[in-house]
């Protein structure tokens, strides 16, 4: 059985525990209080990663940190139409990992700005949030040439890869860190589309999108 | 509270959104001189704009729900139906007909030249549309702009740009160069102003040039490039000057 060490509000949980759905896969989560307890930098959860990040997978033994990690790790091992990871494009793979980093730059400026006002978390957050509009700029100029020719995803033309996944949660939650989606109309049409992905799931603070007419 | 409009805003038309930006069952997040509005269309195609205000508890519309005929507010999911933003139901209470007077704020809506513009003022009858162009065109990628509008009509007739003021909208001409030298060096490309805020504005473009295919996306990004770079430009100075306390 796959055991997934989540938390709740954490967006990189978020990401695996997304999908996770998708994939239909059966999964024991294993609850780690990131906030208030600090119980990802407790003795018993360091030895199964020194980092003291969320999430961590075990599956069958196989221990894997880093939420991007455990997406590709996840798409190669057990999606059987081989969308969400296309491995047989080498031009696919690299255009989805360009985003996989740009997912980590989200992880480092948005996301800190949400710890900040929402978990008290120390940091420069003006610095965070001025960091997270110039890629807010960025991805939303990228979705809007995509969407131009037809393409609705970051990466591919006809449907969404983990790169989707791995920028959607700290983008969504922005709001929370005090960074409003209001000037970049794409990014806002690409999180509905995101949202109408078939077994999507919430977590607090991100609400269902209307379906589209039939 | 609903219906009352305590600020008077301008009779003037401003463009919030290229046309088909404003998508199936999407709500549109804008803004016009510091009011926030939500842009939906509803299965009929008509565009509505609305404060984005649930007259409820004052939550944002535009993290709700648009239904093909009404939006849903988020928080208590009370209805709100399209055209007269009367509300329609309230779960809570869901065997009476709401009150008359809960009705969401609506905003004067029409689409032109390729946009959605938005009238904030309740003065009848309305301003006319600007005269822009015939019905050969192409819009262009909007620029938002962390700077007040004074400042971007500024910088722009310091680039001699021709910039006509206080009209409905402010449009600037400029000549855009294009990167294709068949194109005779530049390309007439009319900027619409639309002020955000006092610290925040919206370039929209259009040239008077029906483009398809792989032309059209040279026009969109070679022009997307170049209004980028005055944006940052734009920007630059706006920081300098008020490091400087200007």
């Amino acid at each position: 059985m796959l055991k997934l060490y989540d938390y709740e509000l954490s967006g990189n949980c978020y990401k695996v525990r997304l999908l996770i759905e998708f994939l239909g896969l059966a999964v024991e989560r294993i609850p780690v209080e990131f906030y208030p307890a600090q119980e990802h930098k407790t003795a018993w959860f360091l030895a199964i990663n020194p980092l003291g990040q969320l999430p961590v997978i075990d599956d069958d033994g196989l221990i894997l940190r880093d939420a991007q990690a455990i997406l590709v790790y996840l798409a190669s091992k057990y999606d059987d139409l081989g969308r969400w990871y296309p491995r047989d494009s080498a031009e696919l793979l690299g255009d989805i990992q360009m985003w996989l980093s740009f997912a980590a730059d989200l992880n480092g400026t948005v996301a800190l700005a949400r710890l900040h006002d929402s978990f008290f978390h120390d940091c420069d957050v003006a610095h965070c949030r001025a960091a997270a509009h110039r890629l807010f700029r960025l991805i939303d100029q990228h979705l809007w040439f995509a969407e131009q020719i037809g393409q609705d995803w970051l990466c591919s033309p006809t449907h969404p890869t983990i790169a989707d996944i791995a920028c959607f949660p700290y983008i969504m939650l922005s709001e929370e860190g005090g960074v409003s989606r209001l000037p970049y109309p794409a990014i806002r049409r690409w999180t509905d589309r995101v949202k109408r992905i078939p077994r999507f799931t919430l977590m607090p603070g991100i609400f269902f999108a209307s379906a589209l007419p039939a | 509270m609903s219906g009352e409009r305590p600020v008077q805003f301008p009779n003037r038309w401003f463009p919030v959104a290229r046309i088909e930006e404003v998508v199936a069952r999407h709500i549109v997040q804008a803004q016009v001189l510091g009011q926030e509005i939500a842009i939906w269309r509803d299965d009929t195609g008509f565009a509505n704009a609305w404060e984005n205000r649930c007259p409820h508890r004052g939550v944002r519309l535009s993290i709700g729900l648009n239904t093909g005929h009404e939006l849903r507010c988020q928080y208590h999911g009370w209805r709100y139906s399209s055209r007269s933003g009367q509300c329609s139901f309230i779960p809570a209470q869901p065997d009476r007909k709401p009150a008359n007077a809960i009705r969401a704020t609506t905003y004067g809506c029409t689409e032109q030249y390729g946009f959605v513009w938005v009238n904030l003022s309740n003065t009848q009858p309305t301003a006319p549309l600007p005269s822009l162009v015939g019905d050969s065109f192409t819009t262009l990628r909007s620029t938002h702009v962390d700077a007040p509008l004074s400042r971007v009509k500024a910088f722009l007739e310091r680039r001699r740009a021709s910039v006509t003021d206080g009209g409905p909208p402010d449009l600037v001409e400029i000549d855009v160069p294009m990167r294709d030298p068949a194109e005779n060096g530049t390309m007439r490309t009319t900027l619409l102003m639309q002020p955000m805020s006092d610290t925040q504005t919206v370039i929209h473009g259009i040239v008077a040039k029906a483009l398809v295919g792989n032309d059209r996306l040279a026009l969109l990004r070679s022009h997307d490039a170049y209004l980028t770079r005055l944006r940052d430009e734009i920007e630059n100075l706006a920081r300098r000057d008020d490091t400087h306390g200007r």
